[in-house]
Order: C-alpha cells, then structure tokens, then sequence
C-alpha cells in the first residue's frame, strides 16, 4: 500500500510543513523547516486530476471525453482545484 | 464519482448531446401528450383532457422550456463565478424533462383517458392520474435543479433560491404570455 502524504495535522487541522528530507540512495538527511508546495496541499484527487489536466493540453472537451464526464462537470472540478489553490495561497503568502 | 443516473445524468451528459436529446424529448413529449390531450402548460403544470391541435402541445412545451432556460440563465451568469455556457443551461434544461415523456406514455393507458367537460371531474382515475403527475413532476424539478446547479456551478442556498426565482418567473411570465395569446394562437393554428 502507497503511503498518503499528510497535509493536514491530525491534531489541529492546519496545513503540514516539512521537516525533514532524506536521500533513498546514501540516507543523507536534510533537516529544517520548509513549506509544502502548493500543488502537494490538494488532495490526491486534485493533483491527479492537474496531471490529467496537462497532459490534455489543457483542454476541458479532452478531458470530459476521457474521463465520460459532462464538460460543466469537468470545469466545476477545475474551478474547485483553482477554489483551493487560491485559499491555500491565501493562508499560507 | 458516484453517478446517478435518476436524478444528475448531466454529470455525464451537457452541451450538444443533451440539447439534441432534450429536443428530442419534448417533440415527442408533446407529440404523445397531444395524441391524448396532455398539456405541459406551465414549467410544472401538468393538464389533462383539454383537446387542441398539435402544434399547441409543441407551442407549451417549447415556450416553458426557452423562458425558464432564459430565467436559469441570467441567474446563473449573474450568480456564478464559473464560465458558463448557454449550451449547457439550455441543453439541460430540456433533457430534465424527460419523467414528462413517461407522463405522456402514462396517458395511453385507457384507465387514464379523460373528457374536458368544462366541470370539475374528482374521479378516481384523475385523482390516481393526479397523484402520478405529482410525483413525476417533483421528480422533473430535482432533474432541473441538478442540471442547473452541474450547468452553473452552484450550490447550497444561493442555487436553491435563484432556482425557485427563475422557476417562479418563468412560471408567471408563461401564464401571462399563453393566456394573452391563447386564442390568438388558436386562431393561426386552426
């Protein structure tokens, strides 16, 4: 099973940062305090969907096609991800 | 995402392909109610027994369908912050009313034939017809409010309250159209 990167504290609920980084060829560890990427801040989902999103070229009709949604479904799940991006853009300036 | 097919097919289907299908629904829907006197007067009016020529039942088919689209329309533009598309709102709009078709299929059952007399007629056949109607017709306002929420990218109480706006507006500018032109319409028909 692929682990799910948290974003959120399960304590407090606000977003995560980054504490440490570690290379999986020579185990060197990084450590300090750095803030998690925009687009690592949406859900699983989301991020797929960017990737869907990119590689249609950007176009809403491709993407509705490939996916058997209606093209407003499409673009509500595309002014969702903007929704979000903006908000976490807002929080975290 | 969790599709359902009763009641938000415009998750799957929008634009071209429902605008066809949707035309198609009300030609054939007004066509069959018109075969036994089925009047789809209103946004959510339902009718039976009033007898008129064909191109009437086509005439308050289309008029409800284009005048509350319009309402949808402009509210949806005026209330959402998404593009929207005409194509969509219009599209949509009349493929909700596809429970109206099965109304119209309803109404070959002999059981549910009825005479216009021009006296109020309680009888049961009407008053089981009557119920049918009711529960297709709130059937027919959920499809419309999911197409026009999927169509506009609305939710929650700002999407509810435009909807019945739209659905009141459409609904009284119908009547005050029709009734102005009714005989008017008769007359050029016959």
């Amino acid at each position: 099973m692929k682990n799910k990167l948290p974003i959120h504290c399960p304590s407090c609920q606000n977003n995560l940062a980054v504490q440490g980084l570690i290379c999986e060829n020579c185990k060197t560890s990084v450590a300090g305090l750095y803030q998690m990427p925009v687009l690592l801040q949406l859900s699983p989902d989301q991020q797929q969907f960017i990737i869907d999103f990119v590689k249609s070229s950007g176009s809403l009709k491709d993407m509705a096609s490939k996916l058997g949604l209606s093209y407003p479904t499409v673009r509500n799940m595309l002014d969702a991800v903007i929704n979000d991006i903006q908000k976490s853009e807002s929080s975290n300036p | 995402m969790k599709i359902n097919w009763l009641y938000n097919p415009f998750i799957q289907i929008a634009g071209t392909r429902s605008l066809l299908s949707g035309l198609l629904v009300l030609l054939v829907t007004a066509f069959l109610g018109g075969l036994n006197n089925v009047h789809y007067d209103g946004v959510i009016d339902i009718h039976a027994g009033m007898p008129a020529p064909w191109l009437l039942f086509l005439m308050e088919s289309t008029l409800s369908w284009l005048l509350f689209s319009v309402f949808l329309l402009v509210a949806a533009k005026v209330l959402s912050k998404s593009k929207v598309r005409v194509i969509d709102i219009f599209g949509t709009q009349a493929l909700a009313r596809y429970p109206y078709l099965l109304i119209s299929l309803i109404s070959f059952i002999p059981y549910f034939h009825f005479e216009y007399t021009g006296m109020p007629d309680l009888s049961a056949s009407l008053i089981i017809f009557g119920l049918v109607t009711f529960v297709f017709t709130i059937w027919t306002v959920i499809l419309m409010y999911n197409a026009y929420s999927v169509s506009a990218n609305l939710k929650g109480a700002k999407a509810v309250v435009s909807f019945i706006i739209a659905l009141v507006l459409a609904e009284v500018l119908f009547k005050i159209i029709f009734v102005n032109s009714y005989k008017t319409v008769l007359q050029y028909i016959n």
